[in-house]
């Protein structure tokens, strides 16, 4: 009884606002409990130790600092999302997904066998708006992977400029990169006359040797172009010369 | 009891007084004026608790400039988010709100950089928490200007190795002389458990401070 007698006073004692006098049956018990005496005074000089505590000012400067950064906020406005630590490291992330999808990108082209529709063509220029009207008739080169299946093309299917454009045209999450211009001018379609309903699947094939490498031309921005000559890939083809016996010679001029 | 003859008399020692009788009115109605783009009245608002969010911060944390730091934040917070604030709160209640979060924000972030000290920790009696041991200071008293000065240093080294959940409404309420009503609106939780952790946060500083008691 006496200890939940105590306790109460304590609890009274606590909440108790600093200064104000403690209500009489407080001051009853406080009279006959020489614990919870000790217990006022030591509350009593410890909250009066803490409230003593000096108040510690802002700077002289802080309305100017403050202002100075909200001025920077307006310059920068803040998103309406509050992603807090993650506000850093979301355009960084986003970034590093632009340049993985870009480097697919290449590499897709890289890997994509190339072989010329004419002569010299030019191919566009990076950074340049690219026409698939001005290709005529492009096409696609397809080597199959899997020997056994029947579908090793060896003549040049040409395929509609939509379709290319269509599959070559870039999500719409995806910038606009040079690498994908140059693959709207895509490589002739090599195909087998010769029916493969036979099971017989040769060895090599002939590319006929008007199928000259490819050439990208690229432009650094600052007026200086170079020519890339990327040769067929043959893949166990052999090359077919012309009756002329002149090699397809590939011009090294203007090149890396 | 005294009669009262001014309205002054009805202050609150050792708070804003005055202010928070009106302030309360003033403090929305500045904050509707920077709404619209009144910088002036936001500045306003900014002199009217800068010291006060400041000095809290700084109980908080025990670190002077990074108080001075958050408490831009907070300001800059409240700037941000002035077309949301909603007027059934008091000002100051959603002030020293945003102050509580960015302090404890604070000091998580620093147990984490911490190094484990070779004194080891204490668990709290309720084992929910650990806080570091520091003992007593057991050295005997000096000069008296000395003693006030080292008092007051040692009172705020104990309010520092309070867990934040025991120091932020030890600070509201035996440094900024807040309500246990107001405190338990700012650190949203119930007027019961507000007066628990005062009276444990006590207990703590109590065993901290028996020499200058």
């Amino acid at each position: 009884m006496k200890n939940t007698s105590c306790k109460t006073i304590r609890q009274e004692i606590d909440n108790t606002n600093l200064g104000q006098e403690p209500d009489s049956a407080i001051k009853a018990h406080l009279a006959h409990c020489g614990l919870c005496l000790e217990f006022y005074e030591t509350q009593r000089k410890l909250r009066g130790l803490v409230g003593s505590l000096e108040v510690v000012s802002a700077p002289p400067d802080f309305d100017f600092r403050l202002r100075a950064r909200l001025a920077n906020d307006r310059i920068r406005p803040v998103t309406g999302l509050h992603l807090g630590k993650w506000a850093v490291r979301l355009p960084s992330a986003v970034a590093a997904a632009l340049i993985l999808v870009a480097g697919v990108l290449i590499m897709q082209n890289r890997s994509r066998p190339a072989a010329p529709q004419e002569k010299d063509r030019d191919l566009p220029v990076a950074g340049s708006d690219v026409n698939t009207q001005q290709n005529g008739s492009s096409s696609t080169l397809k080597v199959a992977s899997n020997p056994q299946k029947a579908e090793l093309p060896l003549e040049a299917t040409p395929m509609a400029p939509s379709k290319i454009a269509k599959s070559f045209a870039p999500r719409k999450s995806r910038s606009r990169l040079a690498t994908e211009q140059s693959a709207y001018v895509a490589a002739p379609v090599v195909r087998r006359q010769d029916s493969l309903a036979s099971g017989e699947l040769p060895l090599i094939f002939p590319i006929q040797s008007q199928y000259q490498s490819l050439r990208v031309s690229l432009d650094d921005g600052s007026g200086v172009s170079r020519t890339i000559s990327l040769p067929t890939l043959t893949f166990g083809s052999q090359r077919v010369l012309a009756r002329t016996g002149a090699a397809v010679p590939t011009s090294t001029k203007g090149s890396w | 009891m005294d009669t009262l003859t001014s309205i002054d008399d009805l202050t609150f020692p050792g708070s804003l007084g005055q202010d928070r009788l009106d302030g309360r009115a003033s403090d929305h109605a500045l904050l509707e004026a920077t709404r619209t783009g009144d910088e002036d009245a936001f500045a306003e608002l900014v002199g009217r608790y800068r010291n006060q969010i400041t000095n809290y911060i700084y109980r908080m944390t025990s670190d002077y400039d990074g108080a001075v730091d958050l408490a831009q934040e907070t300001f800059v917070r409240v700037y941000r988010a002035a077309e949301r604030y909603q007027t059934s709160h008091a000002f100051s209640t959603y002030i020293y709100r945003i102050a509580t979060n960015l302090a404890i924000s604070e000091l998580r972030k620093r147990k984490r950089r911490r190094l484990v000290s070779l004194t080891g920790f204490f668990q709290s009696d309720d084992g929910q928490e650990a806080r570091e041991f520091n003992p007593p200071d057991q050295k005997p008293l000096q000069d008296i200007e000395l003693v006030d000065w080292e008092r007051r240093s040692a009172v705020q080294r104990a309010i520092s190795t309070l867990p934040e959940k025991y120091r932020a409404p030890l600070i509201l309420r035996d440094v900024e002389g807040r309500s246990y009503d107001e405190i338990s609106r700012i650190l949203m939780t119930s007027e019961g458990t507000v007066k628990s952790r005062i009276s444990r946060a006590r207990g703590f500083l109590r065993e901290k401070m028996r020499a200058y008691l």
